[in-house]
């Protein structure tokens, strides 16, 4: 899996490169987010959870199933609320309460 | 082209009392326990940034080492000497176990939620494990770590030595050499104690998924081994390497199995429909033999039995899953067929090394000093005590703080020392020449080339990516990766020893375009160290003690002669193998003999 970034959702606040466990994100010359090698991302989402206008969304790459599906995460208080967009161009969401534990 | 010099780069010399190698589990906790009760300064010296670094980054699914009513301490002991057949330090696992529920009730104070019964009890999965939104839990640790005034913490930089000296004791560490993965900038730090805790060592064997998905791995790629590198260098004792650790992971996604197999639960089953588990038995690695001989047998693919569960179970787990391994939860989503539809197919990861689940790591003694004056280990990389986890790790990180401080205490009424202040000075590199450098200690001087050599080299064949591949291809086929089903013999052992070393030398040749250029190679360097002392290991123990962690086929059956364990120490350049004998005690000191060793001059 790895990360892809909306360009035109990107401000350049540099959080993610901040946050990634691997250093894999950096500015590029004109400001904007961009992953160094997307072979490389572990795929921990902390960049998406720093991002402050969830401009970085998620995908598995085709080697371990992925068919064009992309997921992305937005913060609200205390929920996360996570988009799985789909090829077919339908949303499915997903509200996680970060006061909650796991059911499991 | 102009050659790059050390001109090229500013350094930075700093000196503390404590310096802390990695600031992830271990390491915050140990920094706010030292500030918490000493005067002392202390410096967290991290390669990326402790917000979200190391194995907490994506969040944890539960806490794996806690006591709960009507067990005792003992318990665990006893049930994690059993499940690595013997080959584990009673000393550590009982201090770590008579700590990890107080670790644990400090966690929720800090703001770590824990799922609690109605009259307020935690809820337990079985008899070791607590339920909680781990989601958070290494902002929480980060947080409270920048509450600390005497602690200053330096994120995105790699440390690669340690640094040696002698007085009239003998050998001790103080401090390291590192540099900085986004500025031409190198680190020099002076400590009075070091503390090791960078985790253990992923990305040695080729991983699961070696194309694009090649860091889709359950440990962090970005743990490589870099705490045990260094201190193999140092001369410091290592212990049961040969204890790898593999996981049981859902296919392609490699996340965690238990919190189906435990949540819903789940049996493992072959593509026939029969339940292995049992004929196999229950132990993490035994899932794994059984999976692995199932499909010898041609009995695959193997999965975990979740057709039938309620939609209700579904939802519960998407949502347990996005709070630790969000692939497994896109995956079920974007393939339409959910958990309840579709049983889940199950893999062994490639094999790790890390002392918080199995055994391999520093040799240390009960209050976590490792071998070598001056240097302490606690988590992952801290040997002896597997089945530690978060808990584990930070109930180490606690005893290692105590130790330093108290050790610090004693040097310093000997010493009449003034404790060292957190100044540093930064040093543009024009004024440091080369000559400089070495005038302020030869190892600078050595070291800091040492990294400039790899800007000046051409890089025009072999790049890292490649010597990385090479290293992980032969550790796959003759060191017991997957390829050959975990087994590796005494043969396969020399070649991949053989051919280690021409990797080692293209690695010395890499060429490096900027700092994180230099840290893959470094990282590189990193893993073919714990490569070759694994192999090593590997060729010691000379039985089969546990199935898949240490598949020896010129040896398949268990030998009561090696209830012992496996350590070794780097002279000379040679790794020497020491058989020590089982720890049943409650406290370890470390004998003559393996702090002479440590004296020993390795360089
Ligand atoms: C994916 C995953 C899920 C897990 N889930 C659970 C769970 O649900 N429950 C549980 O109890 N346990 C779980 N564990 C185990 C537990 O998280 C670990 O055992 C524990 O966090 C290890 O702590 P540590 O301090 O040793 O390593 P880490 O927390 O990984 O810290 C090591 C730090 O050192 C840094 N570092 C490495 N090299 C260098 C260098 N050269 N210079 C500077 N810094 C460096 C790293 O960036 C990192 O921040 C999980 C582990 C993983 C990987
Ligand atoms: S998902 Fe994790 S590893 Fe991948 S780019 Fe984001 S922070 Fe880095
Ligand atoms: S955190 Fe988001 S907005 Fe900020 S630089 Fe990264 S992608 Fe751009």
């Amino acid at each position: 899996m790895s990360v892809m970034i909306d360009r035109a959702k990107c401000i350049g606040c540099g959080r993610c490169t901040d946050a990634c466990p691997g250093n894999l994100l950096i500015l590029s010359e004109d400001g904007k987010a961009r992953i160094r090698e997307v072979r490389d991302c572990w795929g921990c989402t902390a960049c998406m959870k720093n991002c402050p206008v969830s401009a970085i969304s998620f995908f598995l790459g085709a080697d371990i199933g992925g068919n064009g599906s992309h997921m992305s995460v937005k913060r609200d208080g205390f929920l996360y609320k996570w988009t799985v967009k789909l090829p077919d161009g339908t949303d499915k969401i997903i509200d996680i309460d970060s006061r909650s534990s796991n059911a499991y | 082209m102009n050659k790059t010099t050390l001109e090229d780069f500013d350094i930075e010399k700093i000196s503390t009392d404590v310096l802390i190698i990695g600031g992830g589990t271990a390491g915050c906790y140990a920094a706010a326990h030292i500030a918490e009760n000493s005067q002392y300064h202390v410096i967290v010296a991290e390669k990326a940034d402790i917000k979200r670094s190391g194995c907490l980054a994506a969040g944890v699914n539960a806490l794996n080492a806690y006591i709960s009513d009507g067990h005792v301490p003992g318990d665990y002991v006893e049930y994690a000497r059993k499940d690595a057949e013997g080959i584990v330090r009673d000393d550590l696992l009982l201090s770590i176990a008579e700590k990890v529920n107080d670790v644990t009730h400090d966690l929720e104070k800090k703001g770590l939620v824990i799922l609690k019964d109605e009259n307020g009890d935690y809820v337990t999965r079985g008899w070791r494990n607590v339920k909680i939104n781990g989601e958070n839990i290494k902002p929480i640790l980060a947080e409270n770590v920048y509450r600390q005034k005497n602690v200053r913490v330096i994120n995105h930089i790699n440390i690669t030595d340690l640094k040696l000296s002698k007085d009239a004791e003998g050998r001790k560490v103080t401090g390291a050499y590192g540099f900085s993965v986004r500025e031409r900038k190198f680190y020099e730090i002076d400590a009075r104690a070091v503390l090791i805790a960078t985790g253990g060592a992923a990305g040695i064997y080729r991983p699961n998924n070696p194309g694009f998905s090649r860091h889709k791995m359950w440990y962090p790629p970005f743990n490589t081994g870099a705490g045990y590198a260094m201190g193999i260098e140092a001369g410091a004792e290592m212990t049961t390497l040969e204890n790898r650790f593999v996981a049981l992971r859902c296919k392609d996604t490699i996340a965690p199995t238990g919190t189906i197999a435990q949540g819903v639960h789940a049996r493992q089953v072959n593509s026939r429909g029969e339940i292995y588990e049992e004929k196999y038995g229950l132990t993490t690695p035994e899932r794994i033999y059984g999976t692995v001989e199932e499909k010898r047998a041609g009995r695959g693919p193997c999965y975990l039995k979740t057709e039938g569960i309620s939609k209700e179970a579904e939802d519960d787990l998407y949502k347990a899953y996005l709070n630790m391994a969000p692939s497994q939860t896109l995956k079920w989503l974007e393939s339409g067929r959910g958990p309840s539809e579709d049983n889940v197919e199950i893999e062994g990861t490639e094999p790790y090394v890390v002392g918080g689940h199995t055994a391999g790591g520093f040799w240390i003694d009960t209050q976590r000093r490792t071998t070598v004056r001056g240097l302490y280990a606690a988590g992952d990389v801290a040997g002896g005590a597997p089945q530690k986890y978060v808990t584990g790790a930070l109930a180490e990180g606690e005893m290692a703080a105590k130790a330093i401080v108290a050790d610090l205490g004693a040097w310093s009424t000997k010493e009449k020392d003034n404790p060292a202040s957190c100044t540093g000075t930064v040093q543009d590199g024009s004024g440091a020449s080369s000559d400089n450098v070495k005038s302020e200690g030869k190892a600078a001087g050595n070291i800091f080339m040492r990294y400039v050599s790899h800007f000046n080299e051409t890089g025009e064949t072999v790049t890292c990516d490649q010597a990385e591949e090479a290293m992980q291809k032969i550790m796959d086929e003759y060191a017991g990766g997957i390829r050959c089903d975990y087994r590796y013999n005494e043969a396969g052992l020399e070649t991949a020893s053989d051919r280690l070393k021409s990797v080692r030398k293209l690695a010395d040749k890499l060429k490096a375009e900027d700092m994180y250029g230099l840290l893959k190679i470094y990282e590189l360097r990193d893993r073919l160290t714990v490569a070759e002392a694994l192999i090593a290991h590997l060729y010691a123990r000379k039985e089969t003690r546990w199935h898949i962690f240490g598949e020896n086929a010129d040896h398949p059956e268990k030998d009561e002669k090696y209830s012992c364990y496996v350590n070794s120490v780097l002279e000379d350049g040679k790794i020497r193998i020491i058989y020590r004998p089982l720890v049943r005690e409650h406290e370890y000191f470390h004998d003559k003999a393996a702090l002479q060793n440590a004296e020993e001059d390795a360089t």
